[in-house]
């Protein structure tokens, strides 16, 4: 407890939200004062509250460096700035080990776990909204909520929560996998990296409170003039929150960029890394190139709600006009916001399908089929990906002969990703299959991030997306890519890595429970949502009506719902109770060819006792005397 | 060899199995797609059975190997040893890029040309204006003086070409029997007390571009225009009937013999018990005869005075 209360993690929500509470009186206070300004009450709804909106925006603002400064993640850099040279830390600064976790730390594991930790958290927050709103959608007509205000709340925070925890997801995967698999000791900016991954924190905070303190109906898209005429002020703590989380991603691309190019082992060329550095390297490229765009979006939102500035309002009053006020355009937002957020979408799934790539082999005793070429697909679909975006504005304002060159490059994406698939299947062919949990979920992934790929080309060509657009064929859509290429291999990672992250195995019974409910649950939940899509069921609304005929699916996508929430609890059980036990693991339980398992586990603070080297393939399995990667013996030894 | 060519002769059968299979659960029941009420939905449709004869054969390239592989290939009890050594096969590394290729350009050219076909104008085509707003909508007939109805009120078989603008925010229109649906824009945010009566509209004072929707109703029948775009409270209560009639009740209709039911949301009021209120309004609707309103209850009901006796 007392460990707890002096942790970096409290100090750093105490300073938010005290500098968040002082600062929002002062501006307040001082509008009042000197404007004699009042708030005005808005139209009561739900959980709306009367803030002062610009207060509550630069409170909010400032509340972030109240988080960064208690914390202590940036003391380091204050005191390069103040002329003196501070060292890295490492270790548990003689406390226990576990509050590393809690604590500033730069060791990149820890880091990794952080994100982890935080992930699950913030999945189960979000998964409980989805729950919630899962109740209310079972049956016609409205059940508990008061009215749509409520319900557009719990489904916009539902979505910008899981964003947020998909980028903790992947945050985990890349910086724990990140440096063991190429051999180095650490990133190649450990302050950074803390930074990255702290960042993270009050932004989530401001996310969450967003729900309490107004609320917003907005999705997570935010279109203008919505967003910007909304009276649900919560919006600016959406805005903020999503904004600040770039800061993260921006980061920590970056760092994982540089590191797989600076820092790994002695032979490893580019071609002999781990198939998941590749994968992790596109997606951190993305993230380093295309965050600042959504970044500009949802500042010139706040800027107009806050500031007055018109960016995206078409105003016609000729008095405006004849004053030289220029007319805003709605179309702009969504070009910037989509320029980023469709590359995100790729982001979310390409660290995962590397997942898939990693373990196949390992479970097949194959060498992984055409590993150039696969490395060489993510970077194609994180190109491809580039070029997409306005494949979700097929009915928007734009002019119908701009529609046609976005549908082609959203068709063309599906040639970098069938070069997966084809890849992955001919590795599987022949391969002498083991089913432990983490195989079974890298197959579940496979599986389901098919039911994605498959939906999309659909959603691509612009005459069937005039049906199916903004519908629930969209929701089943791009939660069986977001499951298919994130959830299940993040699942099939903890599983596999497990007994090298705790040195401990996980229970193999309930891995396979949980596998045997989650995924067929999900297949129901997200065919049934495709299916009431294509019979007329609208995204985002509270209440759909009986003359859809559509009752039975809802209540058992309700039912699959429920199913996928408890089996994640038999996960978080497992998990929690095999750490704690005291058997050990196996060295190397998977006869792995990987270099991490040259390694104790669990894994020591520069993971590899000496610098490894890399002196064959990856994925040569079933050729005798081929080795991957040695730890020289040190000299004299 | 001739082991792989059994292999592969099996995988090929169920290949060939499995795409018919899944496309006839698709086409006949899983994805069957509402009634085809509009011309336009005949061309998309045949662009959606194209689709889902490609995600049947994708589904079964990939499924029948993977479950092949799972059932036939898997570890054999006792067996520690590993799979061969297959690593790469540069000629079907280029075949699984190329081909595709065929496909993408296949779906591209139908891709343009059924929406091509779809946003084409008519020659004979009626205007009607609609006006979207938190939380109903609104339409004009100006080629009928103007006259205004919350339903949109249209003639069987004659092409109709939407013009369409937003009050205030995003909301898109959308039909799902016409299959069409075009977002609906704003123009004038700052002016929310638009004379809805005005018969002086012209589309002269419009800043910002009307968006277009064309599209031919062929069936007569009760549908519902569905607000596709978050709009905010009641976005999901934002419908609005519509009736297609057949030519002889349209002029009725235009005579003010024909009549409609109440709109549910007129006057934006709140829809608190869900959007099953719509269908209340329609239970003394017949789209041969028209609207019967309830009977004043103050007057005495005599076909139930002799009932009773
Ligand atoms: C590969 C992983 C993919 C992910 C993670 C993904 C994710 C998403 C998400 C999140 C949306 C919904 C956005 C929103 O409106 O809120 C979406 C929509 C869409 N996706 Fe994907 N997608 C993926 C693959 C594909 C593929 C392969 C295609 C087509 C070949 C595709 C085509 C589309 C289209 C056209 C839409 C817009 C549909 C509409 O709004 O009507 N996606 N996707
Ligand atoms: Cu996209
Ligand atoms: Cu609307």
């Amino acid at each position: 407890m007392k460990y707890f209360l002096t942790s970096a993690l409290t100090k750093g929500l105490v300073g938010q939200i005290l500098t968040f509470i002082v600062s929002y009186g002062l501006i307040r206070n001082f509008r009042k004062t000197v404007s004699g300004w009042e708030v005005p009450a808005p139209e009561l709804s739900g959980w709306q509250a009367p803030y002062d909106e610009p207060a509550m925006v630069l409170a909010t603002i400032i509340s972030l460096f109240g988080f960064l400064l208690a914390c202590g993640v940036v003391s380091d850099w204050l005191k390069m700035m103040a002329g003196q040279k501070p060292h890295l830390k490492h270790g548990a600064q003689g406390k226990p080990e576990w509050t590393r976790y809690i604590n500033i730390d730069v060791n990149h594991k820890v880091i990794g776990i952080q994100y982890g930790l935080n992930s699950i958290f913030i999945l189960l927050v979000g998964g409980l909204l989805a729950i919630l709103f899962r109740l209310e959608l079972a049956l016609p007509g409205l059940q508990f909520l008061q009215d749509g205000s409520q319900y557009n709340t719990l489904f916009s925070a539902h979505g910008i929560i899981m964003i947020a925890a998909i980028f903790a997801g992947v945050g985990a995967m890349t910086n724990y996998l990140g440096p063991v698999l190429i051999g180095a000791s650490d990133m190649s900016f450990p302050r950074l990296n803390a930074f990255s991954y702290w960042v993270g924190v009050p932004s989530a905070v401001i996310l969450l409170a967003g729900i309490f303190m107004g609320g917003w109906d907005t999705g997570w898209v935010g279109y203008p003039t919505h967003s910007t005429t909304t009276q649900m002020i919560g919006v600016q703590m959406f805005l903020l929150g999503f904004y600040l989380n770039g800061f993260s991603s921006i980061a920590s691309g970056l760092n994982m960029v540089v590191t797989a190019v600076y820092m790994r082992a002695k032979g490893m060329s580019y071609f002999r890394m781990p198939i998941f550095v590749w994968a992790a390297v596109a997606a951190s490229i993305l993230q380093a190139t295309t965050t600042q765009t959504v970044g500009v979006a949802l500042t010139m939102v706040v800027a107009q709600r806050t500031l007055g500035m018109n960016f995206f309002t078409p105003v016609i009053s000729p008095e405006l006009l004849a004053a030289g006020v220029p007319a805003g355009d709605p179309i702009l937002f969504q070009h910037i916001f989509w320029f980023y957020s469709h590359p995100a979408v790729y982001v979310w799934i390409l660290p995962g399908l590397g997942i898939i790539s990693e373990l196949l082999p390992v479970f097949t005793r194959k060498p992984l089929f055409g590993y150039k070429w696969i490395a060489l697909s993510s970077i194609g679909i994180a190109l491809v990906g580039m070029l997409v975006w306005a494949h979700h504005m097929l009915t928007s304002s734009m002019p119908p002969a701009w529609k046609i060159p976005f549908m082609l490059s959203t068709l063309l994406v599906a040639v970098p990703t069938g070069v997966k698939f084809f890849s992955w299947l001919a590795t599987i062919w022949e391969g002498k299959m083991r089913f432990p949990t983490p195989m079974l979920f890298v197959l579940g992934a496979i599986s389901v991030f098919l039911l994605g790929g498959l939906s999309g080309p659909i959603l691509g060509t612009i005459a069937t997306d005039m049906h199916l657009h903004d519908t629930y064929f969209v929701v089943g859509h791009f939660h069986a890519t977001i499951f298919g290429g994130f959830v299940f291999p993040f699942f099939a990672a903890i599983y596999y890595w497990f007994p090298k992250i705790t040195g401990k195995m996980y229970d193999e019974l309930l891995g396979k429970i949980h596998f045997w409910i989650m995924v067929p649950g999900f297949w129901v939940m997200s065919l049934l949502q495709m299916r009431v899509g294509v019979l007329g069921m609208r995204r985002r609304i509270a209440d759909y009506g009986s003359d859809l005929g559509i009752q039975v699916e809802h209540a058992l996508i309700t039912v699959a719902t429920l199913a996928i929430g408890w089996s994640i609890l038999i996960m978080l059980y497992n998990l929690i109770t095999s750490a704690r036990k005291e058997e050990l693991a196996p060295e190397n339980p998977w006869e792995s060819r990987s270099p991490e398992f040259l390694a104790p586990s669990p894994l020591p603070e520069f993971n590899y006792l000496a610098p490894i080297e890399v002196v064959g393939e990856p994925y040569d399995y079933g050729l005798e005397g081929a080795t991957y990667a040695v730890v020289p013996t040190p000299a004299g030894d | 060899m001739s082991k792989n060519a059994k292999h592969f002769s099996i995988v090929g059968v169920a290949i060939a199995i499995v795409t018919y299979l899944v496309y006839f659960i698709l086409s006949t029941f899983f994805f069957e797609l509402p009634e085809a009420a509009s011309a336009e939905a005949t061309i998309i449709d045949a662009l959606f059975n194209g689709h889902y004869i490609l995600i049947a054969f994708l589904f079964a390239i990939v499924v029948v190997p993977l479950v092949y592989s799972i059932v036939v290939f898997r570890q054999q009890e006792g067996d520690e040893t590993d799979a061969p050594h297959i690593h790469e096969n540069t000629v079907l590394e280029i075949a699984w890029t190329v081909l595709p290729i065929f496909l993408v350009i296949g779906f591209g050219v139908w891709g343009v040309s059924s929406y091509n076909q779809v946003i084409a104008s008519e020659p004979d085509e009626v205007t009607i204006r609609v006006w979207g707003f938190k939380w109903d909508w609104l339409f004009y007939y100006p080629e009928h003086d103007n006259i205004n109805d919350p339903a949109l009120v249209l003639q069987e078989g004659v092409p109709v070409k939407l013009e369409m603008q937003s009050t205030d925010v995003i909301h898109a229109f959308w039909v799902p029997k016409f299959r069409v649906k075009q977002d609906v824009f704003p123009y004038d945010v700052e002016n929310q007390d638009l004379n809805f009566g005005n018969a002086d509209y012209s589309p002269d004072e419009v800043f910002y571009e009307p968006q277009v929707i064309r599209f031919t109703p062929v069936v007569e029948g009760v549908y519902r225009v569905r607000c596709a775009e978050i709009c905010g409270t009641n976005h999901y209560a934002m419908l609005a009937n519509v009736f297609v009639l057949s030519p002889s009740n349209y002029q009725k209709w235009l005579d003010g013999e024909f009549l409609l039911p109440p709109d549910p949301n007129q006057g934006n009021s709140q829809i608190q018990d869900g959007v099953d209120t719509y269908l209340l309004e329609l239970e003394r609707f017949d789209i041969n005869t028209g609207y019967t309103p309830p009977p004043d209850p103050f007057a005495v009901p005599e076909a139930e005075a002799g009932e009773d006796g």
